[in-house]
């Protein structure tokens, strides 16, 4: 069974910033997660209902890119595994940076 | 100690005094004291190959202590590229040596008649021979001259001997002062390397290194810097390929479909370590190795600008060549932006019908036409000969038909950035004083969606257009900004990704390093302003050259041909990767003239991009001001 699928018990938000507007090809979506949910199973989710987002946000690894910035409620998320509850906002930022060397 | 050395290599004399603190009080050190020496030196027009064009290398007074990342250096001239003010910069180690030697300065002047080095101890330096080294690549000089922790050197390859106008100075092996031709400088002056004997540097004043131990905490611990250590600048493909941003095709996409194979996780395979500059928490260099095959080698990289300039520019999927022809350019002495530019320059006039090469097939993604033609660049045969003075130059002799093709800004070849989506940094690129240049500026608040830095130091109205990426009407305040604290940051002997790549040292962090320093109080706000006085003394430099408004221009590619912009998905049972048949996106510089009129506003400079009498007054500059400014025809 997967997020998709289970009881789905929190609702959140989450906005997309810059490429990852244009990717998703929209600002900002609602979000059912099962209860116990984490900031890696909502942005898995996106990832499914988007497969270019998916492409952007995931390495080959599976581990989430680096320049791939989740803020929830304004403070970014160092760990996916970090719980949601009930009425959370996700940010999804990137830092694309300039280039040097 | 603080010590200026003019070495004369015409006379064979090395003078050395105290650096004027006169200099140091309004510019700093590092970029700011090259460029008012290089203003005292050089009055108009000059010879850029010639006896009278000065090579001025300099350190800042972070440059060699604890303070984060304080390991770079400058190297000043008039540009053999663009004619025009000149600089390159690097990091590494050579530039710490030469500071704990005591050193804010080195001045070449003249030609030498034979091959020389210079070899720089505590407190002195001496002219010696060097004829064993002439013909002989970087690498090969780095080990004749028994570089190691004590010893450093910082030389030219053949490309700069040969006089190649896109020739660069390599230190510490793998580090490149690549821009704007000072390698063919050097070469003009047969002056083959520079060897930095470190010493133990003297204490810094006691607040100092509390100070500077806060600051590398705060710069490791940012979520930036943890990135580029772990990945280093090639992370940056993914992102930029998705967004539009990875120039490819000589720009004509911004896109590569073989983007997973030259990425950051594509390189990690061949990473053999990870590596720092001098003091530096960030550590984002790494070596590479690829065991076997054509293109074994090993290389200190690669970084972002080569991946793009030698790979995706170029049609090249393969990063085992890509890694292969970052070393070739790097044992060479060329600079890799440039390099790959013009190469990608005579292969899209082979794609139009435009130019044949009677040895290589100048075929998109060609190993052997783009290593061929590094090779024939470095040594001025064939093609090679044309594409060694730079785009600019290329055109003019292939013909006028040409010359939409040559990208450049004042005569030097664009970085790797897509001016049509990246905006802020096309405008950089635009305002640049050496040239078409993304480290002028630097401008990545937008693009980093660099929230915390945007809300510290623009007003909150401007921040929703300012941060969309799309929206050209703010651009010119952030790239006035970034220009201000990146020449601070080039002064000071710092890297910018603790500064205005990151944002992890505000101004006022840096000054109040600065303060401990020097042990006199320096505001954020006095920083920022010697960083302007900089940008307009750059522009009065080239001014007095003629010049003006119209060389702040981008190539028309950029404001007439619209860039359509995909997004890229991956079957997740075969792996394939597929490009939308529709675009997410079309990227153009809609209006670079409204952004140059804000840019010029903000700057207090004329509708012709000059600075006007009250700026120059107001920054202490008016006695820069040429006799004739006033009637100056040209203005």
């Amino acid at each position: 069974m997967n997020a998709d699928e289970r009881e789905e018990q929190v609702n959140i938000h989450i906005r997309y910033h810059g490429i990852f507007a244009a990717i998703a090809a929209c600002r900002e979506e609602r979000l059912a997660l099962p209860d116990g949910a984490s900031v890696g199973d909502a942005l898995r989710l996106v990832g499914r209902r988007h497969p270019a987002l998916n492409e952007a946000l995931f390495l080959a690894s599976s581990a989430l890119a680096p320049y791939a910035r989740p803020f929830v409620n304004g403070a970014l998320a160092d760990e996916l595994s970090r719980p949601l509850r009930d009425g959370d906002e996700i940010a999804l930022l990137p830092a694309l940076s300039g280039g040097m060397g | 100690m603080a010590l200026t050395a003019t070495i004369d290599l015409t006379r064979r004399t090395v003078a050395i005094a105290p650096t004027s603190q006169a200099a140091l009080d309004r510019f700093l050190g590092g970029r700011g004291l090259g460029l008012s020496l290089l203003w005292q030196h050089v009055a108009g027009p000059l010879d850029p190959l010639g006896p009278d064009n000065p090579l001025i290398f300099t350190t800042g007074p972070f440059t060699g202590t604890s303070w984060p990342a304080g390991a770079r250096g400058h190297v000043t001239f008039h540009s053999p590229l663009t004619g025009v003010y000149g600089y390159a910069n690097s990091g590494g180690h050579f530039w710490a040596a030469l500071a704990h030697c005591g050193f804010d300065a080195l001045v070449v002047l003249g030609q030498a008649a034979e091959p020389v080095r210079l070899d720089v101890t505590t407190g002195a330096v001496a002219i010696l021979p060097a004829a064993d080294l002439w013909g002989l690549t970087t690498a090969v000089t780095h080990d004749r001259l028994g570089a190691s922790s004590d010893v450093r050197v910082a030389c030219i390859g053949p490309a700069g001997e040969n006089g190649v106008r896109i020739a660069g100075i390599m230190n510490d092996r793998s580090r490149a002062a690549a821009r704007a031709g000072g390698g063919a400088v050097m070469g003009s002056k047969r002056l083959k390397a520079v060897v930095a004997h470190d010493t133990k540097p003297e204490p810094a004043p006691r607040p100092f290194p509390k100070v500077a131990g806060e600051m590398s905490r705060k710069t490791h611990k940012h979520g930036e810097s943890q990135a580029l250590h772990r990945w280093g600048t090639p992370l940056l493909i993914r992102p930029k390929n998705m967004s539009g941003d990875l120039p490819a095709f000589n720009h004509q996409a911004g896109q590569v479909p073989f983007y997973a194979q030259i990425d950051a996780e594509a390189i990690d395979r061949y990473v053999t370590r990870h590596k720092s500059c001098h003091a530096c928490p960030i550590g984002c260099d790494h070596e590479t190795r690829v065991a076997d095959g054509p293109y074994a080698t090993e290389l200190g990289g690669p970084e972002y600008e080569t991946v793009d300039a030698l790979g995706p520019m170029l049609g090249l999927a393969d990063i085992e060549a890509i890694i292969y022809a970052n070393r070739l350019c790097n044992d060479l002495g060329l600079d890799t932006i440039s390099t790959g530019v013009c190469i990608a320059f005579a292969m899209e006039l082979r794609q139009r019908g435009l130019y044949a090469d009677p040895e290589f097939s100048l075929a998109w993604g060609d190993p052997a036409s783009i290593l061929g033609l590094i090779q024939a660049i470095a040594y001025r045969q064939g093609t090679g000969d044309i594409l060694a003075d730079g785009v600019k130059r290329a055109a003019e002799k292939l013909g006028p038909q040409t010359m939409p093709y040559a990208l450049h800004v004042k005569g030097m070849e664009l970085p790797r950035q897509e001016p049509r989506i990246a905006k802020a940094f096309g405008l950089g690129h635009m305002t640049s004083n050496r040239g078409a240049d993304h480290l002028y500026a630097l401008p990545t608040v937008d693009i980093a969606s660099n929230w915390e830095a945007a809300r510290a130091l623009f007003p909150a109205e401007m921040l929703p257009k300012l941060m969309d990426l799309a929206d050209e009407t703010y651009k010119a305040d952030l790239v006035a900004y970034s220009e201000d604290y990146s020449a601070v940051s080039d002064a000071l002997g710092i890297c910018k990704f603790a500064t205005t790549e990151t944002f992890a040292l505000m101004p006022e962090d840096v000054a109040a390093g600065l303060s401990a320093l020097r042990g006199k109080p320096i505001t954020a706000a006095e920083l920022l302003r010697a960083g302007e006085r900089m940008v307009n003394l750059e522009r009065l430099y080239n001014a007095r050259l003629g010049l003006t408004r119209a060389d702040d221009r981008l190539p028309a590619r950029f404001t007439s041909e619209p860039l359509p912009i995909h997004t890229f998905a991956r079957d997740e049972a075969t792996g394939e990767i597929s490009k939308s048949e529709s675009p997410i996106h079309i990227g153009l510089v809609h209006d670079p003239d409204a952004m140059l009129d804000r840019y010029y506003r903000l700057r207090g400079w004329d509708a012709r991009g000059l600075p006007t009498e009250e700026k120059l007054r107001a920054l202490g500059l008016d006695g820069s001001l040429p006799t004739s400014w006033a009637t100056d025809e040209r203005r």
